[in-house]
């Protein structure tokens, strides 16, 4: 009867594990393509995830940014524009949280595109940068061609599984959470402090996620 | 007599009850309510304007570019009247009188829902050029 006890016990253990294991790991939205590989001489399937396409912007501080200043980092991407009288002042309340949590990490960055240029000129962005008190090069706020922004946000703007078959609109609130491969890895609703909690959850799952595949 | 005095006083009461914040923000929520409608609507045109740009450069609208550098003009100016409002648009309307503020958001929802009929005109002018083109 012990003996049966414990075989269970460690069973369970066992089971609790591998399911610490399943929520240890963020799914990867988006669109999927396969393609045949050559593995070891061997021919196998690989899936090929949707990722974030080249861009070229300006931040705050006048620097150009493109994808490569994101080489190495998790990120979080979000929609804005500095004169928007409703969801942004909440998104970047919000927002603040995040890069409160993340500031002295690394290899972590928040950037914030423009869909106003006209605008959102550097020197306005640095202005709204110093009244939301935000300093360094952990958050950016990017400016560039509108047409360039709102073509790089079709990539973003993801449905998740759950989500019904909605329209989705770049003035819609989200925050996107990037992999270090440029890999969607969750989408939050930016006016929602919840879902902000859930997304900083998130990010620290993906950073253990990252780390324990580079001790690998 | 009594009654009338009683209803003249009760009818004074509700009106210096009546808050005047509240009165402000429901105004505002409503004039902010309609920029978010708007804004859906302003990239719906700012897609399709980037559409028409890219078949601009393509042999697709060679014979007939001349209707779509139109509508891509028309979606322009409007997409300009949206961006100027907001530019111009103050939610705080700090130091201003409540009828001031009033006054000013009442005016503000009419500029705002002009512009937002002058989307629903430049769509459906794209709507039906697009759908001549599938025509051809």
């Amino acid at each position: 009867m012990r003996k049966l006890a414990t075989l269970i016990g460690v069973i369970l253990l066992y089971a609790a594990c591998k399911s610490d294991d399943k929520q240890a790991t963020l799914p990867i939205y988006g669109n999927r393509d396969t393609k045949t590989i050559t593995k070891d001489g061997k021919q196998v399937v690989d899936t090929i995830y949707q990722t974030i396409p080249a861009f070229k912007f300006v931040n705050q501080y006048g620097d150009s940014v493109t994808q490569n200043s994101l080489k190495g980092d998790i990120y979080v991407a979000d929609f804005f524009f500095t004169t928007c009288p409703s969801i942004c002042p909440i998104m970047h309340r919000n927002m603040l949280k995040v890069y409160n949590e993340f500031k002295n990490v690394s290899d972590f960055k928040i950037i914030s595109h423009s869909i106003d240029p006209k605008h959102d000129s550097v020197p306005v962005l640095k202005k709204y940068a110093d009244g939301l008190g935000i300093s360094g090069n952990s958050w950016w706020l990017l400016q560039g061609k509108k047409d360039d922004t709102y073509n790089l946000a079709s990539s973003y703007l993801v449905r998740r599984p759950e989500e019904s078959a909605k329209e989705l609109f770049i003035h819609d609130g989200y925050f996107v959470l990037i992999d270090k491969q440029q890999h969607i890895r969750g989408s939050y609703d930016g006016t929602d402090e919840k879902d902000v909690a859930r997304m900083i959850g998130d990010i620290k799952i993906l950073r253990a996620e990252t780390n324990t595949q580079i001790a690998q | 007599m009594k009654k009338l005095f009683a209803a003249a006083i009760l009818t004074m009461l509700f009106f210096s009850c009546a808050d005047p914040q509240k009165q402000e923000k429901e105004l505002l929520d409503q004039v902010i309510a309609k920029h978010d409608s708007v804004m859906a609507k302003n990239e719906q045109v700012e897609r399709a304007k980037i559409q028409l740009d890219t078949l601009l450069k393509t042999e697709v609208l060679a014979n007939n570019d001349s209707t779509a550098t139109k509508l891509i003009k028309g979606q322009e100016e409007t997409m300009e009247k949206m961006e100027d409002w907001m530019h111009k648009f103050d939610a705080e309307n700090k130091g201003k009188s409540h009828d001031e503020i009033m006054a000013y958001l009442t005016d503000q929802k009419k500029q705002i829902e002009a512009i937002d009929k002058d989307f629903d005109a430049v769509i459906t002018a794209t709507n039906n050029y697009k759908k001549s083109l599938i025509k051809k």
